[in-house]
């Protein structure tokens, strides 16, 4: 029964063992270098004496100097980034009122968005792959709904429809593999903009999900939720592979000691794959999941846990864990492109080159990131 | 509306004293050797002491109860009890050093087993007995089964039911298979207690070890951060589950059989050796290990507020000392329940003082993802 | 013997060089998909129907012989419904409808009597814990009073999750196996349910009591498992919702039914959802235990409806087949490689289930196999596990396979057509 159990936490990714990925991979992993031309991109803050702190937009370059800080505001969120375009969108973070369009490569606000009345923006948005649409969850606080809104960015950014997201909480979304649809994940928390708009109102019954949408149509296409047992694990954040393969991340509502996975592949048709880490890296997670991101093969992906100080990373093809590397309040996240290889940024001001398959991490030589906190998302452009 | 209470009842210097959220970045920073010094002092000097004596205590228990197995009596269960009550209150003082070995390989719930939301342990343990599979009285295969029928709960239902306790003085069918399978799980406890003392110097190690080579803790400052977190997350978990589940939503809604350890009637002596396991975090000083002021509480530089939170920490423990060792005993009494409610209260404040003068002092409350996030 | 061989690899080859050339269209492979669903739910119809007419003679005339007689047709009848339970997955008709007569596990207390030795005497999630209605007229649950002096199919539709407690069933097949075998008091050892024909008897030879209401009970559970099946049966037929639905649009759905259900009935039911919890607690294979210790066959009954939707054939209970395009053909014609692995994996589990077969009607059963301590029946399970998860892994290639992300994908019309989204 021992060798059994060994075989089936094997199985399940939870061995304790790091897998190692197949040999091309490693090969083609290479050593963090500073000469290619990407540009990150975040939002951002900065302490302001006691008062409340600043917040900006702002973008770095690959050995993590500075190149432009735009004043937000309030506090952002994500980045979306409209395709073969200046445009870049920083919408304000939930419960969010206003969307600012900048210009990537000097933060210029090209367009501004306004979030109406009797909506939220959650802080996620993305464009369609011809750069003509732009998509942001909302809240529909009234009657505990979420949508996704579509804007058209050649008519002025024109606030032109409005999808159910097919759940309560909608959060990151992304387009599909060929760009007709999107995967949403609608994290099943309901907030109000009276009650402070953050406080969950509804954490006993909450009903997460991962909803595909048509994005021309709004129609449903897939739609999957855990186990009732597990209705409590908001699922916030996802990133899709090339191929397809939903990664997400989930936080926790419950208790600190429940056994519950925090990490799910989804393949749209089946049914959610939950995948765990070994205990001693599993309890560091804290329960909470920051962001999710594919790297360049679309074979690893990787996750970072703020509250843990961690970021692990797993294997979409084997659905196996595959290492962590700790990352002091550490959660934006973007790949670059080498395998296995991502650039993390952390809200005390850090930004890292991590390699998870040498499991290495190597600090951006500039110093000039570290003046600022970087906030949840990190998104990578090239220039 | 508790914590209002004791915020206002209690000393008000930490009120003055109060640290924001956000590390004060008037403040220096610390230098990472003020944590190195802490994590050295608690992991490799105060801990390990603490393991031997948890692993020397389920030695004992296991002695004992082979012993009473041998000649049943009523004399010999009392034994067994008192050892199982030793084990359990060094253990209770562990418990809350939730890291590494600890928790590897689901460790700590193989000790025990809670809380069990589906009442897992009860089926489990009523098919047991029914069917009394030879197998669980074997320790090495009762290592490899359920987590809920090795631990200190399974024990705990052998040693303290009356029904139980009766059959295995009686020595009937069902008292003999009870004595060897609670030998099996008193053997295992020694087992686990001995791989986990085993482990911890080379966890400890690693910890005390901080730096930028390591993938696992970079700074010491970011290593102490999983003490600070056990003695934050020691407290919510004492609130919301060892006094939360039993409290329920309402006085109608309360339940003690809810309660950690009910069985033992020793629910609320788990809170109190837990404070003793949590306070060493801050303190530096466990019982007759460590040295006080070597614990989180060396990075504190206001004396005050230093003075202000053992004063408050205390005052919790003396009220405790004042209430009785179950939280059913405690219902019993006709204002058992506000009493237990105001008690948590007092956890609660605990917990706030612990985010805002520990956190904030220590600059190990967390950052700007950590504490606010989406 | 040598030429026969050389010719069967010639034909091998040839019929798979065939298919390379020929796939057939998604809406033959979807037809006979539905001809297997329908012809899978009438056998259960049929087989359930020959459980009426032997529930009726126990209980006009209760003996060994007739209580016998219908245990061994609730058996049969378990064997074509199991092999429909990859239609539960993917088909939402069918995963609404089936908790009314597959539902698992049960709390059998609300049904009738238990030892309590075993089954303890309240839970604190179900207030129907020990409701036990054959022996009471009248039923008291969470304060409501419900009035059961006639047990009849829409009594036991009332009771059925009565307080929003799933594990309150009180219709379906398992309901009807605790009428049959009653408690599993064996543990680990050998021997199912041992309840004796006299809880069926009348007057005094009528053992724990209700003897009258028990049949009662055991009539209405099989009627109302009747009329649930001819409601699913016809949901396949032409013109039925099930069918139309799968049939529907460009394929797309239909074909991704299929596969959600291999796949998750592989992965999710079987092979997988091994959590940390469930390692730490051992659950839940722990906790399924069947009455009739038939869990064995069920096991290997799923493992071959995977494959006979994969392979398009049905051997229905009478012996005749209903074949036709597959799905086989249709990921031949595109991978040829991927469907030879799949098939080899599909049968590997079979094989692997019916190992367990084997060593259940050896007189080792389910519940032995996997009791702790038993590293030889552990591994006998685990490989049939393995195997299923094994699958599972070339039944996600399928999606890739077929196109059905090709067909999902593609660009449409509407791409960029403001009117679209207004």
């Amino acid at each position: 029964m021992r060798h059994q159990r060994r075989e089936f936490l094997k199985l399940m990714g939870v061995g304790g063992a790091f897998t190692l990925l197949p040999l091309d991979i490693a090969r083609a992993a290479s050593q963090p270098t500073i000469e290619d031309r990407a540009v990150y991109i975040a939002a951002s803050a900065k302490d302001n004496a006691g008062e409340t702190d600043d917040y900006y937009v702002s973008a770095f370059n690959a050995s993590g100097r500075i190149l432009f800080e735009q004043a937000l505001p309030g506090r952002g969120h994500d980045i979306g980034l409209r395709p073969n375009h200046v445009d870049v969108a920083a919408v304000e973070r939930r419960p969010g009122l206003y969307g600012l369009i900048l210009d990537r490569h000097t933060g210029d606000v090209r367009a501004k968005l306004h979030c109406p009345e009797d909506r939220r923006f959650y802080g996620h948005a993305i464009y369609s792959n011809d750069g003509r649409f732009l998509y942001i969850t909302e809240n529909d606080f009234d009657h505990a709904r979420g949508v996704v809104s579509v804007w058209d960015a050649q008519d002025g950014y024109r606030r032109v429809a409005e999808f159910d997201s097919f759940g309560t909480g909608p959060h990151e979304l992304h387009l599909m593999p060929g760009g007709d649809q999107l995967v949403i994940a609608n994290g099943g928390l309901h907030t109000h903009p009276d009650q402070d708009g953050r406080t969950p109102l509804n954490i006993a019954s909450m009903e997460p999900n991962l909803s595909i949408i048509d994005r021309h149509s709004g129609t449903l296409i897939h739609q999957a939720a855990l186990k009732a047992d597990w209705h409590q694990l908001s699922i916030r954040h996802l990133d899709v592979a090339a191929n397809g393969t939903i990664a997400a991340g989930f936080q926790y509502q419950g208790e600190i000691t429940d056994q519950v996975p925090l990490v799910g592949i989804w393949r749209p048709g089946g049914e959610i794959r939950p995948i765990e880490a070994p205990d001693t890296v599993q309890y560091r997670m804290r329960q909470y999941c920051g962001s999710v991101r594919f790297d360049a093969s679309g074979e690893v992906f990787g996750i970072s846990c703020p509250r843990g100080g961690l970021v692990t990373f797993w294997n979409a093809k084997s659905n196996d864990f595959l290492t962590h590397i700790a990352a002091p309040d550490g959660c934006g996240l973007a790949a670059t492109d080498h395998a296995g290889e991502f650039v993390g940024t952390s809200g005390l001001g850090n930004s890292w080159r991590m390699d998870a398959i040498r499991r290495k991490r190597v600090e951006l030589p500039d110093d000039s990131h570290k003046s600022l906190h970087w906030d949840n998302h990190l998104r990578r452009i090239v220039a | 509306m508790s914590i209002q209470f004791w915020r206002n009842t209690l000393l008000s210097t930490t009120a003055a004293m109060f640290v924001g959220f956000s590390a004060p970045v008037a403040q220096a920073d610390i230098p990472d050797e003020n944590y190195q010094a802490i994590l050295s002092h608690l992991l490799t000097e105060v801990v390990p002491p603490k393991l031997d004596a948890f692993h020397d205590a389920t030695s004992d228990l296991a002695d004992t109860i082979g012993e009473f197995c041998r000649d049943t009596d009523t004399d010999g269960l009392k034994d067994v009890q008192g050892a199982f009550h030793s084990a359990m209150d060094i253990w209770q003082e562990i418990q809350p050093w939730r890291m590494g070995p600890m928790v590897a390989n689901g460790r700590d719930q193989h000790i025990e087993y809670w809380p069990d939301k589906h009442g897992t342990a009860k089926r489990q343990f009523r098919k047991l007995v029914f069917n009394k599979p030879a197998v669980y009285t074997d320790p090495i295969k009762l290592s490899e089964g359920s987590a809920a029928l090795q631990g200190f709960p399974a024990l705990e239902e052998v040693l303290f039911d009356d029904k139980h306790a009766k059959q295995l003085i009686n020595a009937d069918e069902d008292g003999i298979y009870l004595c060897q399978y609670g030998t099996a799980i008193a053997t295992n406890l020694q087992t686990i207690s001995g791989e986990l003392r085993d482990e911890w110097p080379e966890f400890a190690q690693a910890m005390s070890n901080a730096g930028p080579d390591s993938m696992d803790y970079p700074t010491a400052k970011f290593a102490a951060t999983d003490l600070y977190r056990a003695l934050h997350e020691g407290l919510l978990i004492i609130s919301s589950q060892k006094l939360g589940r039993p409290l329920g939503e309402s006085e109608k809604d309360g339940k003690a059989s809810r309660a950690e350890s009910e069985t033992s009637k020793r629910s609320l002596r788990n809170v109190e050796h837990n404070l003793i396991g949590l306070f060493a975090i801050y303190d530096g000083k466990w019982g007759d290990v460590g040295e006080e002021g070597m614990g989180l509480a060396s990075l504190i530089d206001s004396s005050l507020l230093d003075r202000s939170f053992r004063l408050n920490w205390q005052t919790v423990q003396d009220r405790l000392s004042e209430l009785p060792t179950s939280v059913g005993e405690l219902l019993e009494q006709p204002d058992g329940y506000a009493k237990l409610s105001d008690f948590a209260g007092q956890i609660d404040f605990l917990t706030s003082l612990v985010e805002n003068d520990v956190g904030g002092n220590t600059k190990l409350g967390g950052g700007f993802n950590s504490l606010d996030g989406d | 013997m040598k030429i026969t061989k050389i010719l069967g690899t010639a034909a091998l080859v040839s019929t798979l060089g065939a298919q390379a050339y020929a796939a057939p269209s998604a809406k033959d492979v979807l037809t006979t998909y539905a001809d297997i669903a329908h012809a899978g739910y009438e056998d259960s119809l049929i087989t359930a129907k020959k459980l009426q007419v032997a529930v009726d003679a126990l209980v006009a005339a209760p003996s060994a012989e007739t209580f016998g007689a219908a245990k061994s047709a609730w058996l049969a009848s378990r064997s074509p419904y199991q092999q429909t339970e990859v239609y539960r997955f993917g088909n939402a008709i069918v995963d609404d409808w089936e908790g009314k007569v597959n539902a698992w596990p049960l709390d059998e207390g609300l049904i009738d009597y238990v030892e309590t030795g075993l089954y303890g005497e309240e839970s604190e999630e179900n207030p129907a814990y020990t409701a036990n209605v054959i022996a009471n007229p009248t039923l008291n649950i969470s304060g409501e009073t419900i009035d059961a002096s006639t047990i009849d199919a829409a009594l036991l539709e009332s009771l059925h999750e009565i307080d929003d407690v799933e594990s309150n069933v009180a219709t379906g097949y398992h309901a009807i196996e605790f009428l049959l075998w009653g408690q599993d008091l064996n543990g680990t050892n050998a021997g199912a349910g041992a309840r004796a024909w006299t809880d069926y008897a009348a007057g005094d030879a009528c053992t724990n009591g209700n003897c009258d209401r028990r049949g009662d009970y055991l009539k209405a559970a099989t009627e109302l498992m009747i009329s649930d099946l001819e409601w699913i049966t016809a949901q396949w037929a032409d013109g039925g919702e099930a069918r139309t639905t799968v049939l529907e649009g460009d394929g797309v759905p239909g074909l991704t039914a299929i596969v959600t259900g291999m796949g998750s009935l592989s992965y999710g039911e079987l092979g997988g959802e091994r959590t940390k919890l469930g390692l730490l607690l051992h659950d839940p294979e722990e906790e399924h235990d069947c009455f009739s210790d038939n869990t064995h066959n069920s096991h290997y009954f799923d493992a071959l409806g995977i494959q006979n939707v994969y392979l398009g054939r049905y051997t229905r209970v009478d012996g005749s087949v209903v074949d036709g395009a597959s799905l086989s053909d249709l990921v031949a014609a595109k991978n040829a490689a991927l469907d030879i692995e799949l098939r080899g994996k599909l049968a590997s589990s079979v094989l692997a289930g019916k190992a367990m077969v084997t060593r259940a009607e050896g007189g080792e059963a389910f519940d032995q196999l996997i009791a702790m301590g038993n590293d030889d029946g552990n591994a006998v399970v685990q490989t049939f596990v393995d195997a299923l998860v094994d699958q599972t892994k070339s039944i996600e290639q399928i999606i890739a396979a077929v196109g059905i992300d090709g067909i999902e994908f593609e660009g449409s019309d509407s791409l960029d057509n403001p009117a679209a989204v207004n």
